[in-house]
C-alpha cells in the first residue's frame, strides 16, 4: 500500500473520527432509555429492592384501568386548546408584524419576552396574578363579568383553561416569529410580479402566499405538539395534576406513579406510551413536511 | 384621484395594524410589567383590592432574595436569610456553560461530517439524533436517578452536565450542520488543493465560515438549559440546584411572600430578558432554523 492511497483511505474514515464525541454522549443518553424499557416490563419500586419480571402485566394494567383514557382526554383537550389558540394568535401577530409599521418594527424586539422567561417562571407569575384575593387579572376582567374572588387553577372546570392560558401566553411569540420569518422569506419580485400581473389579494394568498409559509406552519407544529403533548412544567406549578385529577396528562401522570408512588416500573411504562404516541405523530408530520419542502423546490 | 384613494386605504390598513398590535402585544407584556411591579411594591400596596397602579416603590423584594436582609431569631441573634437566588443563579451558570461546552467540542466535528461526508447512513444518524428532542425527558430521568443514586453521583454537577446534553447537543448540531451545508464546497477544495489537512480546513475555513450558525445555535442551547426544571429537581438537591428549582422553595403552601416571589421571578429572567434584546437577530436564525432548512 503507498502513501497515497493510505491516505485516501483515511480520507473516507475521517466523517467517523469526527462523528465519534457526539455519539459517545448520546450513548450515554441512551443507556438509561434501554433501561426504561426493561423496567415498564418489570414491578420496579422506589421502595424495595426486589425486582420482578412480569412481562406486559404493566400495560395491561394501564390500558384496562380507565387512567390511560384519562390522560388522553387532558393531554389532548390540553394540546388541541393550546395549539389553536396558538396558531390563531401567532398567524395575526406574525401578519401585523410583517406590515413593518414603526410600532410593530419597536414592538417586535420584546416579541420574544415569554418565550425566554423560564415554563416554570412564567407560572408563578401568572399564578400571583390569578390569586383569588387580590388577583389583578379578575380586576382586568370585571367588565366581561368575571368576580372578585373568581377561581381559576383551583376549580375543576376552569383548571384546563387557565392552564392553557398560561401556555398561550408563553408560546404565541414562537409561533408568531416562525410566520413572520416565512413571511420574510417570500422573495420580493413574487410579490412585484402578483402586482403587475393584477392578481387580486386573496388569490395571491391562497396560490402563493400560503404554500410558501407551509412548511414553516408544518415544522412549528411540530415542535409545539412535541411541547404541548410532553407538558409538565406549567401542570406541576399550577396544581400537580389536580384539583382531583383533571389535570394528569401523561408525564406528570408518570411523575406521580413513580416518585410519589415510588412505582417506577408502572411509571416507566406509561412513558413509554407516550414516547411511542410523539414518534407516530411527529414521524408522519416530518415526512409531510419534506414532501412540501420537495414540491417547493 | 386613485392615488389619493389608495393612500387613505394604506393609512387605514396602518391603523389597523398597530391596534392589533397594542392588543396583543398587552396580552403578552402585561404580565412581566405587572410581576416587576409587583416585586417593587410594598405589602399593604399588593394585598389591596382594587390592584393599585400607582405606589412608592421599595427595594426589600431584591434585598430579600440577595440575602441582605437580616432576622433576629429568638436567641437575639441576628443573621442573614440565606439566598437560595444566588446559589442557584451560580449553580446555573456552572452547569449550563460546561454543558455547552462540552456540546460545542461534541457536536461541532460531527455537524462538519454529517454536512460533508458520504456517509449513506448520515441523514439516519442526524435524524436519529433530532429525535432526541421527541422522548419525554423522564424517561431518562428515571433510571438515571437510580443508576446516579447507585454510583453516588446524584446529586452532582457531573450528573446535570450529562442530562443537559439531551437539550443542547441536538440543538447545537442540528443548526450549525444547516450553516455548514451551505457553505461553498469549492472554497475548501481550495483547501485542499493547497494541500491543507481537513483538520485545518475545520479550524481555519469551515468554523469561521459558520460562526453565525455557533452563534444561534449556542444561543438557543443556553436558553433552553437555563429555563430547564425538572433534571434540575429530580438528580439533584439544594446546593446543586440551578435557579429555576430555588425558586420553588418561596413558593410555600401557607404563605406566599409574594413581593419575593415576584422579585425572584424577575430576577431568574433577567438575564435571558437582556441577552435576547440584543442578540435577537440571531435567536429568530436559530428558532426558524428548522423551517429553513431540510
Amino acid at each position: 500500500m503507498n502513501d497515497a492511497t493510505l491516505k485516501s483511505r483515511l480520507g473516507e474514515k475521517w466523517p467517523i473520527f469526527a462523528l465519534l464525541p457526539a455519539l459517545l454522549v448520546l450513548i450515554l443518553i441512551l443507556v438509561p432509555f434501554g433501561y426504561s424499557i426493561y423496567f415498564s416490563l418489570t414491578d420496579a419500586s422506589l421502595i424495595s429492592k426486589d425486582v420482578h419480571f412480569i412481562g406486559l402485566s404493566n400495560y395491561l394494567q394501564y390500558f384496562g384501568s380507565g387512567l390511560f383514557w384519562q390522560n388522553v382526554k387532558v393531554t389532548f383537550s390540553y394540546c388541541f386548546l393550546a395549539i389553536f389558540f396558538e396558531f390563531a394568535l401567532g398567524l395575526i401577530i406574525g401578519f401585523a408584524l410583517s406590515h413593518d409599521t414603526w410600532l410593530g418594527k419597536v414592538l417586535q424586539r420584546l416579541l420574544l419576552f415569554p418565550l425566554m422567561i423560564a415554563p416554570i417562571i412564567g407560572t408563578i407569575m401568572w399564578k400571583l396574578m390569578m390569586n383569588p384575593e387580590y388577583s389583578v387579572l379578575n380586576y382586568i376582567l370585571s367588565p366581561f363579568g368575571i368576580p372578585r374572588n373568581f377561581v381559576w387553577a383551583g376549580s375543576s372546570s376552569y383548571a384546563l383553561y387557565s392552564a392553557v392560558l398560561i401556555d398561550v401566553w408563553m408560546f404565541t411569540p414562537f409561533v408568531a416569529i416562525l410566520i413572520l420569518a416565512g413571511l420574510k422569506s417570500i422573495p420580493p419580485r413574487l410579490l412585484e410580479a402578483a402586482n403587475v400581473d393584477g392578481l387580486s389579494n386573496w388569490t395571491f394568498f391562497r396560490k402563493i402566499k400560503l404554500p410558501l409559509l407551509m412548511p414553516y406552519v408544518i415544522i412549528c407544529l411540530v415542535f409545539r405538539l412535541i411541547d404541548s403533548i410532553c407538558q409538565y412544567d406549567i401542570i406541576f406549578v399550577l396544581t400537580r395534576g389536580g384539583p382531583g385529577s383533571t389535570l394528569m396528562n401523561f408525564q406528570v401522570e408518570a411523575y406521580t406513579q413513580a416518585f410519589s408512588y415510588y412505582n417506577i416500573g408502572y411509571g416507566s411504562s406509561i412513558m413509554l406510551v407516550l414516547w411511542l404516541i410523539v414518534y407516530i405523530v411527529c414521524f408522519w408530520l416530518i415526512k409531510y413536511w419534506r414532501v412540501l419542502q420537495e414540491n417547493i423546490r | 384621484m386613485n392615488k389619493r384613494k389608495k393612500l387613505g386605504k394604506n393609512v387605514f390598513a396602518n391603523l389597523s395594524t398597530n391596534v392589533i398590535l397594542i392588543l396583543s402585544f398587552s396580552f403578552l407584556l402585561f404580565p412581566v410589567y405587572w410581576i416587576f411591579t409587583m416585586a417593587i411594591k410594598t405589602n399593604p400596596d399588593i394585598l389591596t383590592y382594587p390592584p393599585k397602579f400607582f405606589f412608592q416603590p421599595t427595594i426589600k423584594g431584591f434585598q430579600y432574595i440577595l440575602g441582605l436582609t437580616k432576622v433576629t431569631g429568638a436567641t437575639g441573634v441576628s443573621a442573614g436569610v440565606e439566598s437560595y437566588f444566588l446559589i442557584g443563579i451560580k449553580n446555573s451558570i456552572v452547569v449550563v456553560v460546561s454543558t455547552i461546552l462540552i456540546s460545542l467540542a461534541a457536536g461541532l466535528p460531527a455537524a462538519y461530517a454529517l454536512a460533508r461526508s458520504k456517509l449513506k447512513s448520515k441523514e439516519n444518524i442526524a435524524f436519529t439524533i433530532l429525535s432526541f428532542r421527541f422522548a419525554p425527558p423522564l424517561l431518562v430521568i428515571v433510571p438515571l436517578y437510580l443508576l446516579f443514586s447507585k454510583i453516588g453521583l446524584y446529586n452532582s454537577y457531573f450528573s446535570l452536565i450529562w442530562v443537559y446534553q439531551l437539550i443542547s447537543l441536538p440543538m447545537i448540531l442540528w443548526i450549525v450542520r444547516g450553516y455548514m451545508e451551505d457553505i461553498p464546497i469549492e472554497i475548501e477544495q481550495a483547501g485542499m488543493v493547497d494541500g491543507h489537512s481537513r483538520i485545518w480546513i475545520f479550524f481555519r475555513i469551515v468554523l469561521p465560515l459558520a460562526k453565525g450558525g455557533i452563534a444561534a445555535g449556542t444561543l438557543l442551547a443556553f436558553i433552553y438549559c437555563w429555563n430547564n426544571f425538572l433534571f434540575g429537581m429530580i438528580l439533584a438537591s439544594v446546593n446543586v440546584q440551578p435557579v429555576t428549582v430555588q425558586a420553588m422553595r418561596y413558593l410555600t403552601p401557607d404563605a406566599i411572600m409574594f413581593r419575593e416571589v415576584a422579585a425572584i421571578c424577575i430576577g431568574a429572567a433577567l438575564p435571558l430578558l437582556i441577552l435576547s434584546t440584543f442578540l435577537q437577530g440571531y435567536l429568530i436564525s436559530g428558532l426558524s432554523m428548522g423551517a429553513i432548512r431540510r
